[in-house]
């Protein structure tokens, strides 16, 4: 008897996947690696199933296994770059990194509905660490424009997070 | 607190920021490689497909009557004259209708012709219906109905009365109440009084039924008062006989003169007084 059907899994895949994703970068720091952490996972977690074990709260099992993945995939990497940024991570609770790991996946998402104009000018911002008077000048625009276009986003990006914090108290 | 979290929030941007691709850790993406690698075949529960196969069959059900619905209604073509003006119509099948004053006809588009060739109509309009066995041709006035197959007829409405008149073929006249039926064959009239609900086959022939048409008027012994009753039809007047003669009898032909030389020619011919009386 396996603990999920197949539809249960679908829709646990599609809702875990991304902040798994996240949660994992924090640890590779390649989106490439990460996704592939991921889908590792949720292999191991499928074939589990599909043998009869028996798997209690899949979203947690979920996330110590893509930790214990991601840990064993950097330790692999001779020049270890990452371990400064860990002690971050690993200080907060598990509760809390898998909040993180959730509100990071909600602003990817909240990235990717920008428009693309305002996209463009926040990821040269935040991206690429450009000036406001370079990102003027790189595209053309008036730094008045550019200063607009950010503050409409970063306030998107916190409203999603507001949203979720929101909901997150609301229910518990 | 509140310091801490917009740290924590700017953190965050900065992380997610740093690494966004566009495109990637799409959920839906990753599933579609995930399945297809395990051959996870997408089964949609079978109530589910059901429900979404009724959705879609209601939706055709319903495009379809509405479509259906839609190509029955009726498309009408009215044609109407005002009183002294005639109006000749050609139908779809080249049936051709001559329209007398202040008369009216309408007929459907949509369905004249598939089966039937229906035109309805009141006052007075003279038929030359193009022969079609497989599809007759009917005229519904509010009383009676005359159906044929390809003849040339007159059908008029006058209050309680319908009459038709025929010219060459056959007609079947019958009135919408009853089971009054007559058949009526060239030359022939006949007139359906709703008073009486009697069918009457007129034997005399009327020779000016179709004046209004031709512009001939032309009697031949006829007696005077049918004489002003057609003059009267004619040139749409009313006129009075001032000297009692009812044994004088007309034999005459006029051809679209006017009213006051016409007037003139009878009163000599039969040394009668007919005037027209003057409107108020």
């Amino acid at each position: 008897m396996a603990s999920f059907t197949t539809e249960e899994f679908e829709q646990g895949f599609k809702s875990l996947y991304k902040p798994l994703c996240l949660y994992a970068l924090h640890y590779t720091e390649r989106i490439d690696d990460a996704e592939d952490i991921v889908q590792q996972a949720f292999a191991d977690v499928w074939d589990k199933n599909s043998a009869g074990a028996l798997i209690g709260n899949l979203k947690a099992y979920l996330y110590q296994a893509v930790r214990n993945r991601s840990l064993s995939f950097v330790s692999q990497i001779p020049q270890a770059q990452t371990t400064d940024q860990l002690p971050d991570m690993e200080d907060a609770s598990e509760e809390e990194q898998i909040r993180c790991a959730e509100r990071d996946a909600r602003l990817w998402q909240a990235i990717d509905k920008l428009p693309p104009e305002r996209k463009k000018i926040f990821l040269l911002s935040k991206r690429d660490g450009l000036k406001y008077q370079e990102i003027a000048e790189e595209l053309n625009l008036s730094i008045k424009t550019v200063e607009n276009q950010m503050s409409k986003a970063l306030k998107a990006l916190r409203e999603t997070v507001v949203r979720i914090y929101c909901f997150i108290f609301g229910f518990t | 607190m509140n310091n801490e979290y917009d740290d924590k929030l700017e953190q965050s941007i900065r992380f997610v920021a740093k690494h966004y691709k566009e495109g990637c850790m799409d959920a839906e993406k990753a599933w579609v490689k995930f399945a297809s690698k395990r051959h996870i075949s997408r089964r949609v529960p079978f109530v589910r497909y059901i429900l979404r196969a009724a959705a879609v069959l209601l939706l055709l059900v319903g495009l379809g009557t509405f479509y259906l619905w839609e190509q029955n209604l009726p498309d009408w073509v009215a044609v109407s004259t005002m009183s002294g003006q005639t109006k000749d119509i050609y139908l779809p099948d080249s049936t051709l209708i001559s329209l007398a004053g202040d008369s009216w006809i309408r007929y459907d588009v949509r369905s004249y012709g598939k089966e039937r060739r229906v035109v309805e109509m009141k006052g007075k309009a003279f038929f030359q219906v193009e022969r079609n066995e497989a599809r007759p041709f009917s005229v519904e006035t509010n009383l009676a109905e005359v159906k044929v197959l390809g003849t040339s007829f007159q059908v008029e409405t006058l209050g309680n009365f319908v009459e038709v008149n025929v010219k060459t073929g056959k007609v079947s006249f019958t009135a919408n109440e009853g089971d009054k039926q007559v058949i009526l064959t060239a030359g022939m009239s006949a007139q359906y009084s709703v008073e009486k609900k009697e069918m009457t086959v007129l034997t005399e022939e009327d020779t000016n039924y179709l004046s209004w048409k031709t512009g001939l008027l032309r009697f031949s012994d006829t007696p005077l008062d049918k004489v002003i009753e057609d003059l009267n039809d004619y040139y749409q007047v009313k006129i009075t006989n001032r000297v009692k003669k009812p044994e004088a009898k007309l034999t005459a032909s006029f051809n679209d003169m006017p009213l006051d030389e016409v007037l003139m020619v009878i009163n000599q011919t039969l040394d009668t007084h007919l005037v027209q009386e003057t409107r108020k």
